[in-house]
């Protein structure tokens, strides 16, 4: 049984890692708001907390939807469910990003953030370690998805996924920031949020094509780079 | 052509420096379309172009010394001295994070969404400049001694890079100054100014790029698991 168990974990040592080094990140901001909790007796980011709670799950989506993929009949039955949940709750995880908006609006709500007496350091690495661990939850969960793709209808397909997922979320972001929905709306009550999103479609703003290009292609570079730092990797072991 | 084509393929190394001067020409072109906005003074994001560039020098540094074959001897000399320089530019990549402050210092400006993705866009790219750097380096590391100093390496790589951000925002000293008078600036660190923490703040930085730089790491490996799975 322990040794079954060891055999398993060998084999996904390094998904099993990413998970670990995620869970870690995340008990780490944790920490850090509960002590700019405790030093300045305010609830400053703590909304930070949930936020990213909910880029977790697109992530457990993705990790579920992975390993049930390998049986062909789940796949087919259970996996477009997944994919639609996951792509309704991923712009979550790259949503943390926006959240260093934060740091400017300090001031104009003092009260409410009362950023007198916590140093503007602490308040900047807490934001950092928030939006990096989101962005990074985000990352590994598309990737997960893009897996199932690739395995399903080739590697073009995949990368199509990758681009367009970075499209949509980058709206989703949009959507989250100005009009102020979130994923479970559009479950909880589809019409109010379908007319909602018209207004915004149908007289789409500047801003709104500015936010959403700037977003997307910040995601695919991000995801681009990592994705090529692994491949670097790759070709060191292979050398050596 | 095919040579080039071929090179490509299989130099991951290029398609990174590739995508990282793509991502550096972006953020110029950011900060470029940010100031004809607002040409108001006030609101002066000049400073990042710099900042950028610095991050740069440690990436060409890292690069150049490990694609090198040069001969045994004469790399051995060259070896120590570019790993010192490398180690001295080496916060540059890392200190394009902390001007995240700058959005509190310039929180009255009339497009904060901009601002926000403005500066993200110069922290990932300079923050990746200084991953990929150092895995270059840990790689040469390695390869001169064995894995558990290639680790040791990146761990007292982001200590000595935290600190040289510390160094760099407080005591507001460059990586030159280090070279002429580096005794002042130790006094700086060992007795710090009232109101300034430096071994929280080096402890939370050095803690977080440790953390990226596994969490990279590791998920290199995992792609590396799905590519000679299929």
């Amino acid at each position: 049984m322990l040794k079954k168990l060891n055999v398993i974990m060998i084999q996904h040592k390094y998904k099993a890692g990413i998970f670990i080094l995620l869970t870690a990140a995340s008990v780490v901001c944790f920490i850090l708001v509960l002590a700019r909790i405790a030093y300045s007796n305010t609830y400053g980011y703590l909304g930070l907390v949930w936020n990213l709670f909910l880029a977790w799950i697109p992530f457990v989506l993705a990790y579920l939807a992975y390993i049930l993929s390998w049986r062909r009949l789940l796949m087919v039955l259970v996996i477009p469910t997944f994919a639609i949940l996951w792509l309704i709750f991923f712009p979550n995880a790259p949503y943390i990003l926006t959240d260093l908006q934060h740091l400017g609006q300090a001031s104009t709500n003092a009260s409410l953030w009362s950023s007198a007496n916590v140093p503007l350091w602490y308040d900047v690495i807490l934001l950092v370690w928030f939006s990096w661990t989101g962005m990074l939850l985000g990352i590994v969960s598309l990737n997960l998805m893009q897996e199932i793709i690739r395995r399903e209808f080739g590697r073009w397909f995949g990368w199509l996924f990758v681009f367009s997922v970075a499209g949509l979320s980058s709206a989703g972001i949009y959507v989250g920031r100005f009009i102020r929905l979130n994923s479970w709306d559009m479950l909880q009550d589809p019409t109010h949020t379908a007319s909602n999103l018209w207004d915004w479609l149908s007289d789409p703003s500047l801003r709104s094509f500015g936010f959403i290009g700037l977003y997307t292609l910040f995601f695919i570079f991000v995801y681009l780079t990592i994705y090529a730092f692994g491949h670097l990797q790759q070709e060191q072991t292979g050398k050596s | 052509m095919k040579f080039l084509s071929r090179y490509l393929n299989n130099e991951s190394g290029l398609k990174i420096f590739g995508l990282l001067a793509a991502a550096t020409v972006f953020c110029l072109i950011l900060v470029n379309i940010r100031m004809a906005e607002n040409g108001n003074s006030r609101y002066n994001y000049w400073f990042l172009i710099r900042n950028i560039s610095l991050a740069w020098i440690p990436f060409l540094l890292a690069f150049v010394t490990y694609h090198l074959a040069l001969p045994r001897k004469i790399s051995l000399t060259i070896l120590p001295i570019n790993i010192f320089f490398w180690l001295i530019f080496f916060p540059n990549a890392l200190y394009l994070l902390t001007d995240f402050q700058h959005l509190r210092l310039y929180s009255d400006s009339p497009s904060l969404w901009f601002d926000v993705i403005l500066v993200t866009w110069f922290a990932w790219t300079g923050v990746l400049l200084g991953i990929v750097s150092l895995y270059w380096m840990q790689e040469i590391v390695s390869r001169e001694f064995n894995r558990n100093a290639g680790w040791f390496f990146v761990v007292c790589g982001n200590l000595l890079g935290s600190t040289g951000i510390y160094l760099g925002r407080f005591v507001r000293v460059n990586s030159w100054d280090f070279l002429i008078h580096p005794v002042g600036i130790m006094k700086d660190l060992i007795v710090p100014q009232p109101g300034e923490h430096p071994v929280e703040y080096i402890t939370l930085y050095t803690l977080f790029f440790t953390f990226m730089y596994i969490t990279f790491y590791v998920f290199g490996n995992l792609l590396q698991k799905q590519t000679t799975q299929k």
